[in-house]
């Protein structure tokens, strides 16, 4: 018998998910509601559960992001926010220390390895903004800040490994409802230019390379 | 002498026509760049040749490496496929010159139908209708007198471009200075040529095309019309046939069919061929312009009219006659095809490059899939992110889009974003079912939120728990490839974009 407790952030926020698997016979607790069934791992790697009410389901699962796993089903790809609560706490941490004004503390939940730092100190960043990438877990974890703020510490850099609890970064969130200087907030393709400049001489090719000549990216008509 | 043909391609267009080959008896010869070595049209191939590095100029572009690989090969026919070097009037001479059969129409004939404005001059001279419009203008005032008397809106276009690039909409003369001071602007930095022309803008058009073919013998046929009115930027996206508009008029599908084969014969067209127009609400059409090559939605025409267009071309290269009695065919049922992009519909579509880690084509009657990519397949940053094109057939129309939803309930791309939550949003919209639609109908849809989020089901949450219960996270693969790609691939294609 193997028991799982999963975090579901669906529409109605976080919930709590219960999951009983002996052999192929399985259980999900939601709730108050209960499903039993029958879980088999198709050839192909696809996954089928067949409800004791004879709904069937079969989809292919992926790690999707931090904390988030993609299913692909009848031809739909959902990403749905379902994790172990350890993990479901690690890359939510910042939304429960939401919710006031002050100084925003990032710290590494486990420890781990920095793979990308993604502002500055001195940068603008929005709520959920990337700040850094850091590996735990055999996984790639985004941390993002929980409101909009100024970066104010880095206190690592890319590669850095880090213990549980350290401390990454301080954000000065905005007073509410303030957004000084808003038309330097920073944008996605802000980011990415700043990454490829970050990469150097890519090769052709290579991811973030700049193609150059327009005529295989002028679609065909 | 058993003919060898070499496909100056890649993806889809490249397995395609290698099929037509089999079909033939026609030996095959792949081409590919350094990003293509494992790509299934070189896998299927009977002979191949490495045509350099990855990006296009230095490969796919390349017309000393390709006549290099067909000297080599001995192919003695060079197909172009589209994009690329499909409508290079120079690369179709220099494979006769280096004794190659191009398989296409002679040079001269995509010469004269290359140039936008001068195929427009053409096209005035034989009669067929063409949106009004000025030649190539450099001044201003030139163009506020056009605007005073054609009426506006008007649309001011570089002449050297293409695929939607370099156009503007102006609507009152006050604005026409500084619009045409940036399309200039913009066509000299895409193209090389800062030489504008203006035309009349046509409100609420429909794209329709007629498929011509020619062989060499003088015979010319229409082979039906085909509506590619849903377009995403200018870019086709859906495209049928017949058009579901045309379809209700027999009229004007034959006034149609007739400006074609004029405009077709105009250029002693042979081989296959689109004459591309411009549908008013009003009944009126206007020639837009001609592709000389093999269309990347002629399937559709494949299914309605029960011809094989790729295997037609190549046998009118080695001079054979049309392989079929034009007056003899007769359309069936509906065709569908749907473009799948690596590309998110939910994030301005940008490209998705990465890893295919799961590829399941739906089949069953009535559908045909078009694909150049498989499981484990790689998709470039190179080139077009096409993966493939789904085509459905059925009796009519609302069969066709019955038969398109279960096809994309059985269609499973996992590992890269695609397209197909597009089509499945279109099968289900009445204004897409009841054919209501014009060629900036999908923008329009776009921006009103077609593609809304939908919460996964509680039966896929369960299934999500279940499995991962009974395997251990960590070991789950990504879906796509690197953390932050979203804002990776947003640069790309701002880049692309430039």
């Amino acid at each position: 018998m193997r028991r799982l407790r999963l975090v579901y952030r669906g529409p109605e926020g976080p919930e709590t998910l219960e999951v009983e698997l002996e052999g192929a016979r399985c259980v999900v607790r939601r709730g108050d509601v209960v499903e039993r069934g029958e879980l088999a791992r198709l050839p192909d790697g696809r996954v089928s559960l067949l409800l004791d009410g004879g709904r069937q389901i079969c989809g292919r699962l992926a790690a999707a992001g931090p904390g988030e796993v993609e299913v692909s089903s009848r031809g739909r790809l959902r990403r749905i926010a379902l994790a172990e609560p350890l993990r479901d706490r690690l890359v939510h941490a910042g939304e429960q220390a939401g919710g006031h004004t002050g100084e925003e503390e990032i710290r590494a939940l486990m420890p781990g390895r920095v793979v990308e730092v993604a502002v500055a100190v001195g940068g603008r960043v929005e709520a959920k903004s990337l700040l850094l990438v850091l590996e735990a877990m055999k996984m790639q974890n985004e941390i993002r800040c929980a409101r909009a703020g100024i970066v104010i510490r880095l206190a690592v850099e890319a590669g850095k490994a880090v213990e549980g609890g350290a401390l990454l970064a301080v954000i000065r969130q905005d007073a509410d409802g303030v957004r000084p200087d808003a038309d330097r907030v920073m944008r996605p393709d802000a980011v990415g230019a700043a990454r490829r400049g970050a990469d150097g001489a890519v090769q052709p090719g290579a991811p973030g390379a700049l193609v150059e000549e327009p005529a295989p990216s002028t679609r065909i008509q | 002498m058993k003919h060898r043909l070499l496909v100056a391609n890649r993806g889809e267009i490249a397995v395609r026509i290698f099929r037509a080959c089999r079909d033939l008896g026609i030996e095959t010869v792949a081409v590919y760049s350094d990003a293509d070595r494992a790509s299934p049209h070189v896998a299927m191939s009977d002979y191949a040749v490495r045509l350099g590095p990855a990006p296009a100029r230095e490969s796919y572009l390349s017309v000393p490496a390709l006549l290099e690989a067909a000297r080599r090969t001995g192919a003695s026919l060079v197909h172009p496929g589209y994009g690329f070097l499909a409508e290079n009037a120079a690369f179709a001479r220099a494979c006769a010159d280096a004794g190659r059969t191009f398989v296409g129409p002679r040079p001269e004939a995509i010469a004269a139908m290359g140039s936008k404005t001068g195929s427009r001059e053409l096209m005035r001279k034989a009669g067929v209708p063409i949106v009004p419009g000025t030649g190539k203008l450099l001044a201003v005032a030139e163009l506020a007198e056009f605007g005073r008397e054609a009426g506006y809106p008007i649309l001011l276009k570089a002449s050297a471009g293409g695929g939607g690039k370099g156009m503007r909409r102006v609507d009152a003369e006050a604005d026409l200075s500084a619009a045409f001071q940036r399309v200039s602007a913009e066509a000299l930095a895409s193209f090389g040529d800062g030489a504008v022309y203006a035309e009349k803008l046509i409100e609420r058009p429909r794209h329709v095309e007629v498929q011509v073919i020619g062989d060499t013998q003088g015979r010319l046929a229409a082979v039906g019309e085909r509506e590619c009115s849903i377009q995403r930027r200018h870019q086709k996206v859906v495209e049928e046939c017949p058009s579901p508009r045309v379809g209700l008029d027999e009229d004007l599908r034959q006034r149609l069919f007739a400006a074609a084969l004029t405009a077709a014969r105009a250029v002693g067209y042979t081989s296959c061929g689109t004459v591309e127009f411009l549908l008013a609400p009003d009944r009126s059409f206007y020639f837009l312009e001609m592709n000389t090559r093999l269309q990347v939605e002629h399937p559709v025409t494949e299914e309605v009219w029960g011809v094989d267009l790729a295997a037609a071309m190549i046998r009118i290269a080695l001079g054979e006659p049309l392989p079929f009695s034009p007056e003899n065919l007769r359309p069936r049922g509906h065709a569908l095809e749907c473009r799948v992009y690596a590309e998110d519909p939910r994030r301005g579509f940008a490209p998705s490059p990465g890893r295919i880690r799961a590829l399941r084509l739906p089949q069953g009657p009535g559908v045909r899939n078009d694909v150049g990519v498989e499981t484990g397949s790689i998709v470039p940053i190179d080139y077009d992110p096409m993966l493939g094109k789904l085509i459905v057939h059925a009796e009519d129309r609302p069969r066709a889009i019955a038969r398109l939803a279960r096809a994309l309930d059985d269609y499973e791309i996992a590992g890269v974003e695609t397209t197909l939550p597009l089509f499945r949003a279109l099968v289900g919209n009445r204004e897409f079912g009841e054919a209501d639609f014009d060629v900036q109908w999908l923008d329009r849809q776009l921006a009103d939120g077609l593609l809304p989020e939908e919460p996964a089901t509680s039966e896929e949450v369960c299934l999500a728990a279940a499995a991962l219960a009974a395997q251990d996270p960590a070991v789950l693969e990504p879906a796509v490839s690197s953390a932050g790609s979203v804002w990776r691939t947003t640069a790309r294609r701002e880049a692309l974009r430039d």
